[in-house]
């Protein structure tokens, strides 16, 4: 599975990093079990230091996407290992907010956002129905 | 013996440095990274094709006056090395001098034509790229250091027996031609030698390992398969070059412990064996990354391109990053990897155990 860093974005690379590990296990590019390269490998093939790496995979963890062993390195989760907490689904509705607000703010119809996500879906050839 | 010697050597030499722009990647052009998007701008083209004729002809003549020379004015030997170190720097120089012209002249046309300036620049990785990865583990690596082991101690238990001088150096006919007296440490000063060359091989090849894998944006599959294939070669050929230092060292200090092995017949076909190895090792990588080598049929068409890092090779030939963790890289113009000046662990890799050895030269030399 390929990733791809702009290192002049605005966004930080580590979330660039984060961002794209997650995209891949959502289109199912990565599977759960599948292990990542390790800190030092990853940082190397990017140009940046390990730190930047290490942030990365260490947030992956905190939301529950992955499991650092210090052995055999970080393993995506299962789907019932990282099955959605109420406080997750509280985090995920709460960071959705401000970027719909936006959107009204602006001047986006409430049909317009739909549209937006459903694009989304689309994008990652997921099927919105049921959503 | 020496003209022979040289004479391969410099037409090795001579034909890496005329196929060189032939051979590294094709974004990047006398050290200047080109954008996949201009690859194909017909001045590129001619640059290239110019700097292997004039290299390639001025190379030619170079080994012509030097023949020319050797048989009419070279009487000693010690002439006679001067004059060929001489003309290898000669055409050494043309060919860098023709690199710099070119190198600015790129320079230039990449800053009036824009090229790139609108361009994303990104940086591709294969995730799962690294459990595809073919080098060879470590162990291959120490394997020799129980030969060195083994000789010195063999050399201790046979210490009597070893001549009141040792040979420490060899002259291109195969005969040794320098010796110091006998002490403990004198007698496994080659072993000791061998074990430094033994650990910096380990250490390139662990440092090689820990270095980017570097994929093309527009060609990432390509890309990616040159690069696994090009490291794996690279582990097999240090392999073998460190064995083969194993086996040519473990003959020099055999031949000081019996010192009748030590005729230049039996020595000579050893050294000539060594430097067809490494030379042909040299071919055969430079042949295979010119088949490897992801060609673009015409300009790419894309919205992306490489990161260029231009800003961290400075004369586009020494790279000087602190960002970048890699300890070596790939020559931009040249066969082969180079050390990131930036990054200590290259320092230590490579650097202690030349210091270790002018140590061991030092006091046994």
């Amino acid at each position: 599975m390929f990733i791809q860093i702009e290192p002049q974005s605005d966004v930080p690379i580590y979330e660039q990093v984060t961002r794209q590990i997650i995209e891949g296990i959502v289109r199912g590019e990565m599977k759960p079990g599948d292990t990542l390269p390790s800190v030092r490998s990853l940082a190397a093939d990017l140009g940046v230091n390990m730190h930047t790496v290490n942030k990365s995979y260490h947030e992956l963890e905190e939301k529950g996407i992955i499991t650092i062993r210090a052995k055999s390195g970080a393993i995506i989760r299962s789907t019932e290992e990282r099955a959605l907490t109420a406080e997750q689904f509280q985090q995920i509705e709460k960071s959705l907010k401000p970027v719909v607000v936006e959107g009204m703010v602006l001047g986006a119809t409430a049909e317009q956002i739909e549209h937006m996500i459903k694009k989304v879906f689309s994008d990652l050839q997921i099927p919105a129905e049921g959503v | 013996m020496l003209l022979f010697v040289f004479l391969t050597v410099y037409l090795f030499t001579l034909a890496l440095q005329v196929f060189v722009p032939y051979i590294v990647r094709e974004t990047i052009i006398f050290g200047v990274t080109v954008p996949e998007q201009n690859v194909k701008h017909p001045a590129l083209c001619n640059m290239k094709k110019h700097y292997a004729q004039i290299v390639g002809i001025s190379g030619v003549l170079l080994l012509m006056i030097m023949i020319f020379s050797y048989y009419y004015f070279a009487q000693f030997e010690a002439m006679q090395s001067m004059l060929l170190l001489g003309c290898l720097f000669a055409m050494l120089a043309v060919s860098m001098t023709l690199y710099w012209i070119n190198h600015q002249k790129i320079l230039k046309l990449k800053k009036e034509g824009q090229w790139g300036l609108t361009i994303k620049q990104v940086r591709a990785v294969d995730l799962t790229a690294r459990s595809r990865d073919e080098m060879l583990p470590w162990p291959f690596y120490v394997i020799p250091f129980g030969v060195t082991a083994l000789l010195i101690i063999f050399t201790f238990r046979h210490y009597d027996q070893i001549p009141d001088h040792i040979a420490v150096h060899w002259g291109p006919s195969g005969e040794a031609d320098s010796w110091r007296s006998k002490t403990y440490f004198t007698a496994i000063s080659l072993p000791l030698v061998m074990l430094m060359i033994q650990c910096m091989m380990w250490g390139i090849v662990d440092s090689i390992k820990h270095s980017a894998i570097k994929l093309a944006v527009n060609r990432k599959e390509e890309s990616l398969e040159e690069q696994l294939k090009s490291r794996k070669y690279m582990s097999w050929s240090i392999m073998l070059l460190s064995y083969a230092f194993t086996i040519l060292f473990t003959v020099l200090q055999l031949s000081n412990i019996y010192p009748s092995m030590a005729t230049a017949k039996s020595l000579l076909p050893v050294f000539i064996l060594f430097l067809l190895l490494v030379l042909g090792l040299v071919l055969v990588y430079a042949w295979k990354k010119r088949k490897l080598r992801v060609s673009y049929g015409d300009n790419v068409v894309s919205e992306v391109m490489d990161v260029d890092e231009d800003r961290y090779w400075k004369g586009g030939l020494i790279y000087v990053n602190r960002q970048d963790p890699s300890v070596f890289v790939e020559k931009r113009f040249g066969v082969g990897w180079t050390m990131n000046f930036a990054n200590p662990r290259g320092y230590i890799v490579i650097g202690l155990p030349l210091l270790i050895l002018l140590f061991i030269s030092f006091f046994s030399l």
